[in-house]
């Protein structure tokens, strides 16, 4: 479980996080979701530990990450993964290195064994096939499932998707979604993703919540974020049903 | 005030860097083929910067010293001037400007494209496995294309020597040998050593540093060849009092 106390952060006068507390549940998928520029991807840090929080605290599995010593936060990292928004793949090595890297780092695998681990990874996210090409050479939506991959590869408790969907075409956004989805059930990951697609959080939400003004304004299910009062969250609503028609 | 934090901050950079150096022996590999990578970008410009270096080393050193020196004195002035000064200094302001600002345009727009993020978060330190391999592979890489340079100077002075000069190919060897202080050959590595820190600190400083999109990337490669090729020369200032003022 991963739980977020009163969490401040700001840039200069930019105060991004002003007081988060969110409670993220295990084995579920919960998505945070917010407009653009609200703190979404410096939220994500946070929990992975990439930010340190001005005040607050980030407790995975009962282990505070904003005081973790460098070892602790070593272990917890390994523990999860992230799936950055622009894949963030290392362009220097092909597919398969990079899904394999860390473990030729940290396990010293054999070369054989990298290639048949980064195969079934690929496989999982329907990109077998693609292990000897570079980054540069993939789509978009490409680039997303090699992330994914990348970040299976480490076998995860907790998954991070930064806004999974965004600048992917409405069907290979929505296969990325079903893939999300059916990974968790097969997996059974835990799984936070951030975004502002609704498209996406219906389809995969089982938890929601609401970043607004550096605080999360609403928790809740998928029932309840559509049948909620909030003003913000009634605007969210009406454009998501226009845009369907 | 901004100087100050400016200071502070390459200061802490160092620091992050000099911590991983016990573990340095686990990335030898990336060393090696950043070593690699580099000489071979390199070595082609330095080879024909330090050639015509030589070769007008040479020239000049007959014409101002015709009529009072003896041809045999060609040959020194060259291996003189490139041990301790120029051999260094042109390789390392030739790096300053072109390795520097590839350093700091890699890491930068690795840094942009969050792929540093990313290999923290995939417990990958990068510090140890990206900065410190490519900081010591300027270190080790910059002596070595000195040398080289030096050598290719020498080979530009003679062939000066004995085509425009009408010197005997074995009077310039000799003045090359003439006078050798070993001393000022190490002086020479130590400098260029010196500045192969400085090149490749600077470089993945800034490269570092970059953050936003491509154009910080920009800014900061560019920052970085200024910073590093004023701190070529100060060091040259420096290394050279320290190690060349023997008593005489
Ligand atoms: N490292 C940083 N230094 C300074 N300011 C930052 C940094 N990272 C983020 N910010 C600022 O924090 C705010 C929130 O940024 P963030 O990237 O979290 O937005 P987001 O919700 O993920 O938006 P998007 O949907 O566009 O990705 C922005 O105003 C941004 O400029
Ligand atoms: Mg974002």
């Amino acid at each position: 479980m991963i739980e977020i106390k009163d969490l401040y952060k700001s840039f200069g006068d930019n105060h991004v996080l002003r007081g988060v507390n969110l409670t993220i549940p295990e084995k579920k998928i919960t998505v945070i979701l917010g407009r653009s520029g609200v703190g979404k991807s410096v939220l994500l840090k946070h929990i992975i530990g990439l930010l340190k929080p001005d005040s607050g605290n980030i407790f995975i599995d009962g282990i505070d990450i904003t005081r973790a010593s460098n070892k602790q936060l070593w272990n917890i990292r390994r523990k999860m993964a992230m799936v950055f928004q622009g894949a963030a793949l290392l362009d220097s090595l092909p597919v398969w290195q990079n899904v394999t890297l860390a473990l030729k780092v940290h396990d010293h695998m054999q070369e054989e064994d990298l290639r048949r681990i980064a195969h079934d990874k690929l496989t999982l996210v329907e990109m077998a096939g693609s292990e000897e090409l570079m980054p540069s050479e993939l789509s978009g939506g490409m680039k997303k499932r090699v992330a994914i991959a990348r970040a299976l590869a480490l076998e995860p408790k907790y998954l991070l998707f930064d806004e999974p969907t965004t600048g992917l075409d409405p069907l290979t956004a929505q296969k990325i979604n079903e893939l999300i989805k059916g990974l968790q059930k097969t997996l059974g990951l835990t799984a936070v993703i951030v975004t502002h697609d609704l498209q996406c959080t219906f389809t995969v939400a089982d938890k929601i919540a609401m970043l607004a003004e550096g605080k999360i304004i609403f928790e809740g299910d998928i029932e309840g974020f559509k049948t909620s009062n909030i003003p913000l969250i009634k605007q969210y609503l009406a454009t998501f049903s226009i845009t369907r028609g | 005030m901004k100087a100050l934090s400016y200071v502070g901050e390459l200061a802490l950079f160092i620091w992050e860097v000099l911590k991983r150096l016990p573990r340095v022996f686990s990335v030898i590999p990336y060393i090696i083929n950043e070593v690699w990578k580099l000489g071979i970008g390199s070595l082609s410009i330095i080879l024909i910067t330090l050639f015509l270096g030589g070769f007008a080393t040479a020239y000049t050193a007959a014409t101002q010293g015709k009529g009072y020196l003896p041809e045999v004195y060609i040959g020194m002035a060259v291996a003189k001037a490139f041990f301790i000064m120029l051999g260094p200094l042109l390789t390392g302001l030739l790096l300053a400007g072109k390795v520097t600002s590839a350093l700091a345009a890699e890491i930068g727009s690795m840094k942009v494209t969050e792929q540093i993020d990313a290999l923290e978060t995939l417990a990958i330190d990068p510090y140890h496995y990206i900065i410190l391999p490519r900081i010591m592979a300027t270190l080790i890489a910059t002596p070595i294309l000195t040398m080289v340079g030096e050598v290719s100077a020498m080979i530009g002075g003679g062939i000066c020597a004995v085509t425009l000069l009408h010197v005997k190919l074995i009077n310039y060897i000799e003045g090359l040998r003439f006078n050798f202080i070993p001393m000022e050959f190490a002086g020479s590595l130590v400098k260029s050593a010196v500045f192969g820190a400085i090149i490749g600190i600077i470089g993945t400083f800034y490269g570092m540093k970059a953050m936003g999109g491509a154009e910080s990337v920009g800014k900061c490669a560019t920052q970085s060849v200024v910073a590093a090729s004023v701190l070529v020369l100060v060091f040259d200032n420096i290394v050279g009092v320290l190690m060349f003022n023997y008593p005489i």
